[in-house]
């Protein structure tokens, strides 16, 4: 190599090959597998206004899998810093050619679409919005690199790049209106300036981490450990290894599914004073939130299920693994911690939830609906799914990660979604819409038996193992039992219920017990290899 | 001090013909090792050799693909309590939470072990110089060596497992504190199992050694034994010669026309008596480092 650039470029190319070709194409198969089914439906047209919803939210969703892929490419900043090259020459030869990938990679995947379905999408506005929106991604990403706010940083630039961007389509906070047909001088300038911002941005965080200076500190860390971490030699000793096992686990990893909650809150009633202040989307906001907490169980799951050294490891690490306790032990544990986190989330959801129904509804300051109400598409079953759905989401993912292999379980996504999408396209052209349903029907059927089958199997092999004792399988059969009792009553009461709804339920319904046999499954698998 | 393996009770730690492949690589091949009880072991072998494989079967962290592992006599996959309970284990990359702080992390690691001694505990801590309000993230790599230390040692464990131990502390703590840890350890009657390629510190503290190899046992004996039984000899011939003539137990051989030195394995007065059954004179001997043995060894 003769030059900077020219290693620079060689290594971005080289390195991220196989990553940038994977993006593109997993990038480009949902809108060309999308736009395959609804052409064949009959279903394509362009000029319906959902259709620019769809093409900003695709295009982004293009941007998004692009950009994590080059920036995996780049590796760290941190290995040049040895070398006898400037600061400002390592930023712009790092930004430069990843920016003009990222512009010829949404030129070329937009061009291509509009080619293969008549689409008519615009090219240069996003091509011009993904490079700079790479840069000041990066930017932010080397400002707060190795802290807290790295997360806060990047989630401010993003949402601030994609308001940009929606604003472009006809409105910042409203759905996209039309096409972003023309750029406009001011279009340009901004995001010249925005290049800029980042650019200089990026110099400026690179020299600070290239000569080891951290972040200036805030004190807030400090003062928050200093009012919430009592003194040490207050803490009486653990009286047994469970205590002292259980508190690992909540300090680590336990209390992050109600400070998820506990920040939804905040952050959904800080917008609802921002945009709102109307009483029944305040109430209408909060029961919605009772879905969402499944959302937080996927993820909080994950984060519990990690029992590696590091939050990019699942492998069990030596720490861990050379703990005096059975498997068993530290699957009960799992399953306590998971327990009293959904518990805690649940209760700061719906106590703000009660509160507001008892105030609002009596005093009689808006008409709100009761439980049942259709309108609201409240069922008996709502509140009850709000405490058994975190569970099962959290507990589910979290056996997934305690296992510490993400590979078997990336190729079933990978299998499933392939088999889903293909599988609807080809009964597209080759079913009737009779077949069509009864096939849907059959996998539904199929689903919901290999959750049970699987139950069954997971509790048999665990009992045998000794894993887990008979009075436990026996409580999840009760449990179980009941559930599925209640939605063969459901069934009864409303015969309009479809019977492969049921048996999905059913299904569903064991993968709430499930966890209880394959959480020490799992810890066995990723403990001893 | 105490003969280093006085008892005859069962050994520690009994591997027999264990074998372990990840994917086409050969990590340990039927390797078969006995660590007795008291003493102090010490596992040698270049990066890759295999210590940290062998290592992990004793703490039940990987299952043997074939034969057996017992450790106190319990396979330590189906009984980690009964064996993990009486094991202390630095590991090599020093796995602590990083979120906890000193004490915290003393006062967690109590709770496993009944044996958990307070009062030494506490003097380790100020020996290692750790404040407790310290989180463990900011400590130096030094200083996580000796938090790990402490963790494994203040429940007096019944077998103390270091895995590259050295790694990280300075020389003073590496000769003066960790030394005398482990050879205290031994005199008390337990036994300290440790893995290391600084070959010099584990000539300093080891009784027994087993060299591992490319997955495989290629030494195993007590320290004074090893280092009576490999010697270095020049021998002089009556005329130059191209090529050495074979010495019983030859290791290796270098030099050149008359005289030549080998590396053996054998008593000092059996390679004489072969020497002179080849009619050379012996011009020099000398015992050998274990430096010296190991490289002689797997350079074989």
């Amino acid at each position: 190599m003769r030059s900077v650039p020219q290693a620079l470029i060689w290594e971005l190319l080289t390195r991220g090959r196989w990553a940038l070709i994977a993006a593109v194409c997993g990038a480009n198969l949902l809108p060309a597998l999308l736009f395959t089914a609804l052409r064949h439906q009959g279903g394509l047209d362009t000029a319906d206004p959902s259709f620019i919803v769809m093409q900003v939210v695709l295009v982004q969703l293009n941007m998004f899998a692009f950009g994590s892929a080059v920036m995996t490419s780049q590796g760290l900043l941190s290995r040049l810093y040895a070398y006898p090259v400037r600061t400002s020459t390592i930023v712009f030869w790092h930004l430069a050619p990843a920016m003009a990938l990222m512009a010829l990679e949404t030129l070329a995947s937009i061009a291509a679409l509009n080619a293969a379905f008549d689409l008519d999408w615009p090219l240069w506005g996003p091509a011009m919005f993904a490079a700079v929106a790479l840069a000041a991604v990066e930017a932010a990403m080397w400002l707060t690199e190795k802290s807290g706010w790295l997360p806060m940083a990047v989630g401010t630039v993003g949402a601030g790049l994609g308001l940009w961007f929606n604003a472009r389509h006809g409105g910042m906070f409203r759905q996209p209106a039309h096409q972003w047909e023309v750029v406009t001088a001011v279009d340009v300038v901004t995001l010249v300036l925005f290049a800029g911002v980042a650019y200089a941005t990026a110099v400026f965080a690179v020299s600070r981490n290239r000569r080891g200076d951290p972040l200036p500190v805030l004190g807030i860390k400090a003062w928050w450990e200093r009012v919430f971490d009592q003194a040490l030699e207050f803490r009486a000793p653990f009286r047994t290894p469970a205590e002292a096992q259980l508190w690992f686990e909540w300090r680590k990893k336990g209390w992050a599914m109600p400070a998820c909650v506990a920040f939804g809150l905040v952050a959904g009633g800080v917008g609802w004073l921002l945009f709102s202040r109307n009483a029944e989307d305040l109430f209408g906001g909060l029961v919605a939130g009772g879905g969402v907490l499944s959302l937080a169980g996927f993820v909080c799951g994950l984060i519990l299920g990690n029992s590696g050294p590091n939050d990019a490891n699942f492998a069990m690490g030596h720490f861990l693994g050379t703990r005096p306790l059975t498997n068993s032990q530290f699957a009960r544990i799992i399953l306590w911690t998971a327990a009293k986190s959904v518990a805690w989330a649940w209760l700061l959801w719906v106590t703000p939830l009660v509160v507001l129904y008892l105030t609002l509804v009596p005093t009689g300051i808006v008409n709100l609906p009761p439980l049942r109400d259709e309108e609201w598409r409240m069922a008996w079953w709502y509140v009850p799914a709000t405490v058994l759905g975190p569970w099962t989401v959290m507990t589910f993912f979290a056996a997934i990660g305690l296992t510490g292999r993400s590979r078997p379980f990336v190729d079933i996504v990978i299998a499933g979604f392939v088999l889903f999408i293909g599988g609807n396209v080809l009964s597209n052209y080759a079913l009737t819409f009779e077949q069509q349903q009864a096939l849907g029907q059959g996998v539904v059927i199929a689903l919901g038996a290999i959750a049970v089958l699987g139950t069954w199997w997971l509790f048999r092999m665990s009992l045998r193992r000794e894993m887990i004792a008979a009075p436990s399988v026996w409580i999840s059969l009760a449990i179980w039992g009941v559930l599925t009792t209640g939605v063969a009553l459901a069934k009864t009461f409303d015969p309009q219920m479809p019977a492969a709804l049921c048996v999905l339920l059913a299904g569903a319904i064991a993968l709430v017990v499930a966890p209880i046999a394959a959480t020490p499954f799992a810890i066995a698998w990723n403990r001893t290899r | 001090m105490n003969d280093p393996f006085p008892s005859s009770a069962p050994p520690v730690v009994n591997i027999a013909r264990v074998t372990r492949q990840f994917g086409n690589k050969t990590a340990l091949d039927g390797v078969s090792l006995v660590v007795p009880r008291g003493g102090v072991f010490g596992l040698i072998g270049g990066n890759g050799a295999g210590k940290t494989t062998l290592i992990k079967h004793v703490l039940g962290m990987l299952r043997a693909q074939s034969g057996s592992v017992q450790v106190f006599g319990l396979d330590p996959v189906a009984n980690p309590v009964g064996t993990l309970g009486r094991i202390g284990y630095l590991s090599e990359d020093r796995d602590l939470p990083n979120w906890m702080r000193v004490g915290e992390l003393m006062r967690y690691t109590q709770a496993f072990f009944p044996n958990w001694d307070e009062a030494y505990a506490e003097e380790l801590r100020q020996a290692f110089d750790l404040d407790p309000q310290a989180k463990v993230q900011n400590l130096s790599r030094g200083q996580r060596a000796r938090a790990g230390l402490l963790v494994a040692l203040a429940h007096r464990p019944d077998l103390l497992v270091l895995d590259e131990p050295s790694s990280g502390l300075d020389p003073v703590v590496r000769r003066d504190i960790l030394g005398a840890i482990i050879r205290t350890i031994a005199d008390e009657g337990r036994t300290v199992l440790f893995s290391s390629h600084l070959l010099d510190e584990v000539e300093r503290v080891a009784d027994r050694v087993a060299i591992i190899h490319q997955g495989r046992i290629v030494l195993t004996a007590p320290m004074d034994e090893i280092k009576d039984t490999h010697r270095r000899m020049t021998l002089r011939f009556d005329q130059s010669l191209d090529r050495p003539p074979a010495l019983v137990g030859t290791l290796s051989c270098d030099g050149g026309g008359a005289e030549w030195t080998y590396i053996c394995n054998g008593e000092s007065g059996q390679l004489r008596r072969a020497a002179d059954a080849l009619g050379a004179t012996v011009v020099d001997e000398a015992s050998l480092s274990l430096d010296e043995i190991f490289v002689s060894r797997v350079l074989k």
